[in-house]
């Protein structure tokens, strides 16, 4: 029989006698060697900050070093580091400190990195926080000085106008000086459109940009008449997520990016002739783009007007789409006559916000037949409502409606009938999470008497129903409560395209 | 029939503080689970810890017997949990009554949970830290902390210009 192994030489054999010896945690959980520090800068341009003041413990590697030469058996112990003179707060390993400025948020970063030479250093040291840039910085220049910081990785840099004081032209020399590193271009502000003339024939030269917006640059009136050009865009192979406001919809439909997944038309609420519509055939070539899956059109450039073109895309050869997922934010036109000869052929979401939803026909039935979920966001029902109801009724693949607002859930209420609309055992969930007072409830409460689908409502609403977690559950009852997302995303995979840039249209 | 003794593990601390405690609840530990799969013999020769002092490891272990049973963060859920940590800072009742200890415990056990790589116990230490620093000025932090200022006056010049920069919000 083999003779065991020592202790210590197994222990050495399965590197846990390293491990043993202080070799802290990296900011993802697991042991940093030596080599997952080396992607990481040193120090800063900015400043003279070194990582490690006097007094502070022996490096970790001689730590280790001395443990795994000295220690001529288990029983021996390591020799214990000299009492710091600093505060152990000013002692604390970078990667600790790391992790404790991450829970602070990104706009902390330059505060902590105020404490002390040490905290500096944690701070200027660790890329991620000077890579993503959010509105909030004051200045430009500043702006500049943290994306210096951001040595290594993609850039997501997001600006807004309207909380800086400087001139927009300094933003493309930043943009100019880190483009090979920018996968998300963010600028939101009215005075932009001056530099498109210059940046938007720039942006193929943006290799690895996947989000681009362009918004709120409504206001620019004196821009809408200009010859843009948009060819570019249909240069940026890898840009996934697209954002474009009111002017520049029209001009740059018609190049859109060819591997784009996520569409956001945002039009805003326009109501002026010197704006230029999207046509009918622009609206084919969104519909019917190749690879496009969720597609968001918000405004009155889509359906106001006096002619609906949105509506009215009605000609019978307009095609098939495969879009997924559709949000049409309208602006309280109706939403009516949609003769829907087009086939959304894989739409499984649909989202009808500040609509008032009528005169549906069967017709706009079969254009969405696969849907699965439909949320209506402060819609009204109006006219014959009944048609609504039918309409539900006829989508036999519905398996979640999500009605929020009282205008939504009224218009439910309408068409609501024994007669005019069976429950289905397909419809699983009806949610209602804003929060209702009691007749609203009422309006909904005959669907429990049914014993319909699953009927999820705002903790605030459930006291009409029943008061214990008995009574809910016999009537089939749950809790649902409604968050708007954060208004800016940095990941288009990750991107909730639905709600962005309407959270402070739809509180309620 | 009765149930199956569990086995008890020494350990030594840097202090000569021994502990004898139930494996399970030492296994907490990641570093101390590995190092217990990996060596089957019994050996009654206490595990030294030697950047652990006794004070220190009897917090920790009280942390450990509380949660002792609850899953280990596998390697898959790490990545998810370093995200949600990213967006919160709240700590449940229990551990908010545990870690309300002086300021130099509070970092020994941070440096502690790192050492023996208990994560839950790590995220904890950090969260309060994080909670301790926020609303706070530079000035008030280094006050909290009793942190020395120990810039240069060229540091100084960049941290004041800096200062223009960006709000903690």
């Amino acid at each position: 029989m083999a003779k065991k192994k020592s202790i210590r030489k197994r222990l050495e054999a399965s590197n846990v006698w390293n491990q043993m010896f202080r070799i802290p945690l990296n900011h993802h959980g697991s042991r940093a060697s030596k080599n997952s520090q080396s992607t990481l800068p040193k120090h800063d341009v900015q400043s003279s900050a070194q990582p490690v003041p006097r007094n502070h413990p022996p490096p970790k590697a001689a730590v280790t070093q001395q443990s795994s030469k000295s220690q001529p058996s288990i029983q021996i112990r390591l020799k214990q580091p000299s009492m710091p003179d600093y505060p152990v707060a000013q002692t604390i390993p970078e990667d600790i400190l790391f992790i404790i400025f991450s829970l602070l948020g990104l706009t902390a970063a330059t505060k902590v990195s105020h404490i002390c030479r040490h905290w500096r250093a944690a701070a200027l040291n660790h890329n991620t926080f000077w890579c993503t840039f959010r509105p909030g910085l004051s200045k430009l220049h500043s702006l500049a000085a943290y994306i210096s910081r951001a040595r290594v990785g993609p850039i997501d840099l997001y600006v807004d106008q309207n909380l800086v004081d400087e001139p927009p032209t300094l933003i493309f020399d930043i943009i100019n000086s880190k483009a090979p590193r920018i996968r998300t271009l963010f600028l939101h502000g009215r005075q932009f459109p001056v530099l498109f003339p210059q940046l938007i024939p720039f942006l193929p030269r943006l290799p690895e940009l996947e989000c681009l917006a362009l918004t709120a640059t409504d206001a620019v009136r004196d821009w809408i008449t200009q010859p843009w050009k948009f060819e570019s865009l249909a240069q940026l192979q890898n840009v996934k997520f697209l954002q474009l406001e009111s002017s520049f919809i029209a001009h740059a439909v018609e190049y859109l990016p060819p591997s784009l997944t996520t569409l956001s038309l945002q039009a805003g609420d326009i109501n002026n002739n010197r704006f230029r519509w999207v046509t009918e055939d622009q609206l084919k070539l969104i519909i019917t783009h190749p690879t496009l899956e969720n597609l968001s059109l918000c405004g009155s450039l889509f359906s106001s007007a006096g002619d609906h073109t949105f509506i009215r895309i009605a000609a019978p050869n307009l095609g098939t789409s495969r879009i997924k997922s559709l949000r049409y934010h309208g602006d309280y036109h109706v939403f009516a006559n949609f003769y829907a000869r087009m086939t959304f052929s894989q739409l499984e979401t649909l989202t009808l916000a500040g609509l008032n939803i009528c005169q549906l026909s069967s017709a706009f039935a079969r254009a969405f037949r696969t849907i699965e979920s439909i949320e209506l966001i402060r819609c009204t029902v109006t006219g014959r409502s009944n048609d609504f109801m039918s309409w539900l009724s006829m989508l036999k693949k519905l398996r979640h409606l999500t009605l929020v607002g009282e205008g939504s859930i009224d218009g439910f209420r309408v068409g609501y009938s024994k007669d005019g609309f069976s429950p289905r055992p397909e419809l699983e969930t009806l949610s209602c999470p804003s929060v209702m007072d009691n007749v609203a409830i009422e309006k909904l409460y005959c669907l429990l008497k049914w014993g319909g689908p699953k009927l999820l409502m705002n903790p605030e609403s459930l006291g009409f129903i029943g008061e214990s977690e008995e009574e809910l559950k016999a009537a089939n009852v749950g809790v649902t409560t409604y968050a708007w997302p954060p208004g800016i995303v940095h990941d288009p995979n990750e991107f909730d395209w639905k709600y962005t840039r309407f959270e402070s249209k739809y509180k309620f | 029939m009765a149930a199956p003794a569990t086995q008890q593990i020494k350990i030594r601390c840097n202090d000569e503080k021994e502990f004898t405690v139930d494996r399970d609840v030492l296994e907490r530990s990641v570093l101390i689970k590995n190092m217990l799969e990996d060596v089957t013999e019994q050996q009654d020769a206490p595990i030294p810890l030697p950047n652990v002092s006794g004070p220190v490891m009897a917090k920790v272990l009280e942390y450990c017997t509380h949660h002792r049973g609850e899953p280990l963060p596998s390697a898959d859920t790490e990545q998810s949990q370093d995200e949600t940590r990213k967006r919160t800072t709240d700590i449940s009742e229990w551990d908010q009554k545990f870690i309300t200890v002086d300021q130099e415990m509070l970092f020994e056990i941070i440096l502690a949970a790192n050492y023996l790589d208990i994560k839950s116990l790590l995220d904890v230490g950090c969260k309060t830290v994080a909670n301790m620093i926020k609303g706070k000025t530079p000035e008030e932090i280094r006050k909290l902390f009793n942190i020395v200022n120990d810039f240069t006056p060229e540091e100084e010049a960049q941290i004041k210009k800096e200062n223009e920069w960006a709000e903690d919000r």
